[in-house]
């Protein structure tokens, strides 16, 4: 068993807010109602769930932004309550989307700054910057003015500012989010090779398959609450026996995907619309019955592709947390 | 040395970080057309008014409150510009000294508003042709870079008060228009209410106004010492009190979870 670098223990958090000017109405939402966990060294973790989870709850607690209500949590044998000045520089975090960055500075000079703050010797910044720049794929921009980058340049130069401390644990809340599919894979390789590394890292994310792909092990998260951590095979493992019947439909109602949902032998129905048709997974373990019990509620015309799949990882997830999931 | 260097390169980096400012074009209009105008507005009131007794002291303290811009406004985008940016709590979560971090982004501040003050001086003089003893101009600097720190200490402190309220631009401009009103700079501060004469002794940049005054108008150092000794204790104190104010924000956004407050 390898070492243990994160443990959370019955962690609850509650946010309190007031909300009128004259009559103040108090309103508390429970954000995490006594979550446990633990992250081993050199492990990539996934926290999974819908909005709203506490997922963002979470890895603020972890890096020392937020306090608890109760429990306890240690990283790396240290209490980020009342050691958080001695956890800060062993740990950093990289939020998603185009902000959290100088933009009137350029790459170079942005990581500079942190290297500052986080008291990089000078003579080893210069060496440092460039090594993370060039892991990037920034170097040729490096002094560019950051408000010139693209939204996956930006999000490639946070993750280069999150490594300017050599972080022994990286926190990463939603990464991908808003990226092409060309920068979100650039991204998963980045963090792959930091993996490689030996960075242990901890992310949250709605894309099942970013996480099926990274992650050695998930934890999803519903209203607050574990529901299961295991590894993404072990995951897909509950659904044994179980089949996805994908139906492409080019006409459908609400109506009618609620009908779907009450044929015998379906256990889930998820379904997402474009612009020209609709994708409907239902899950069960008897797709010969039920498909055509498909095809005498669905006008045969109406089906442009019909096929029975091998469940994924969100297909779990749809099972365990519901049908949110992206 | 190493920490000294690192306290100015911080210096420099986050006041190209944060001060929206910086581009020529904009610079020109509001970090010297905009307070030119407002010198040359208050220079022409004072003459009409006094019939140009006292004018070169006059335009002097004018020139001296031009810091406003970066004393409020300038101290002000030291917070708001991190949080709108969304790297104030990146910033707050590293483990950097905050005291050592704040005190050095406000030294360009500092730094700017001296430049704005001695550029409107220079305005105040070729434009009116006043003469100003060429002895006065250095206890004059030193009188200015004393006041504009106290200022700008008073500017952080306002500037803390964003990590509780969203309404920024309601704090800055009431302090920038309680600046104006309580330094005396175009008035004798014997004209206002009692309290508003009691309220402008611990206000900065008074005690800065009223000694420029006196060596501009009458040559007069006999108060230097005294005034400019309160004046830099003023100025300790807002920049203690504004230091201890970010840490109990710190630690009360870590209790209730509101350093990234929109």
């Amino acid at each position: 068993m390898s070492e243990t670098v994160i443990t959370v223990s019955n962690v609850k958090r509650v946010y309190k807010t007031e909300v009128g000017m004259f009559k103040k109405t108090k309103k508390e939402v429970e954000a995490l109602k006594g979550i446990s966990f633990s992250i081993h060294k050199g492990e990539i973790f996934g926290l999974l769930g819908p909005n709203g989870a506490g997922k963002t709850t979470m890895i603020k607690l972890l890096t020392t932004m937020l306090i608890p209500d109760s429990g306890t949590i240690s990283i790396l044998g240290m209490d980020p309550v009342t050691q958080h000045m001695k956890v800060r520089p062993h740990i950093n975090f990289i939020l998603g989307g185009e902000r959290n960055l100088y933009w009137r500075l350029s790459a170079y000079d942005n990581l500079a700054y942190f290297a500052d703050l986080y008291k990089v010797p000078r003579q080893e910044q210069k060496n440092r910057i460039l090594e993370l720049l060039e892991l990037v794929g920034l170097a040729d921009v490096a002094h560019q003015r950051v408000e010139t980058f693209s939204k996956g340049m930006k999000q490639r130069l946070q993750i280069a500012r999150g490594l300017i401390n050599r972080p022994y644990i990286l926190f990463l809340d939603e990464p991908s989010i808003g990226l092409d599919p060309v920068s979100a894979r650039k991204l998963r390789d980045i963090l792959l090779k930091l993996n490689e590394q030996g960075t242990t890292i901890l992310l949250t994310t709605h894309y099942m398959y970013e996480a099926d792909e990274l992650c050695d092990r998930i934890a999803f998260i519903d209203k607050g609450e574990l529901i299961t951590v295991d590894t993404p095979e072990n995951m897909k493992r509950q659904t044994a026996g179980v089949s996805i019947i994908e139906c492409k439909l080019t006409d459908v109602s609400a109506s009618m995907i609620e009908e779907l949902s009450r044929l015998p032998h379906v256990r889930h129905v998820k379904h997402e619309q474009d612009e020209i048709m609709t994708t409907v997974r239902l899950q069960t373990e008897m797709p010969q019955a039920v498909i055509p019990e498909i095809y005498k509620l669905v006008d045969e015309m109406s089906i442009s592709d019909l096929a029975i799949m091998q469940p994924t990882l969100e297909d779990v997830y749809v099972q365990l947390v519901g049908g949110d999931a992206q | 040395m190493a920490a000294l260097q690192r306290f100015f390169r911080h210096s420099v980096l986050s006041y190209k970080a944060l001060f929206g400012w910086l581009e020529p074009k904009v610079y020109l209009f509001v970090m010297v057309l905009n307070p030119l105008s407002q010198l040359l507005f208050f220079a022409v009131l004072v003459n009409y008014v006094y019939g140009g007794e006292g004018l070169a002291g006059y335009i002097a303290a004018n020139a001296l409150l031009l810091c406003v811009m970066n004393s409020v406004f300038g101290m002000m985008s030291v917070i708001t510009s991190d949080r709108g940016m969304g790297t104030l709590q990146l910033v707050m979560s590293t483990p950097s000294n905050k005291a050592s971090l704040f005190i050095s982004r406000s030294l360009a501040h500092v730094v700017n508003g001296a430049f704005t003050a001695v550029l409107g001086l220079a305005f105040g003089i070729l434009l009116f042709g006043l003469s100003i003893p060429f002895d006065a101009f250095l206890s004059l600097f030193v009188i200015w870079l004393v006041s504009i720190f106290s200022a700008c200490g008073l500017g952080l402190i306002i500037a803390t008060f964003c990590l509780w309220s969203p309404s920024m631009h309601l704090w800055s401009n009431l302090l920038a228009s309680l600046l104006l009103l309580l330094s005396g700079a175009n008035y004798p501060l014997s004209v206002m209410p009692a309290w508003l004469e009691q309220l402008a002794v611990f206000i900065p940049l008074t005690r800065g106004v009223r000694l420029t005054k006196d060596i501009v108008n009458n040559g007069d150092y006999s108060q230097m010492t005294t005034l400019l000794s309160q004046e830099l204790l003023l100025g300790c104190v807002f920049f203690i009190i504004s230091l201890l104010l970010i840490v109990y924000a710190e630690y009360l956004a870590r209790v209730k979870g509101t350093m990234d407050l929109e």
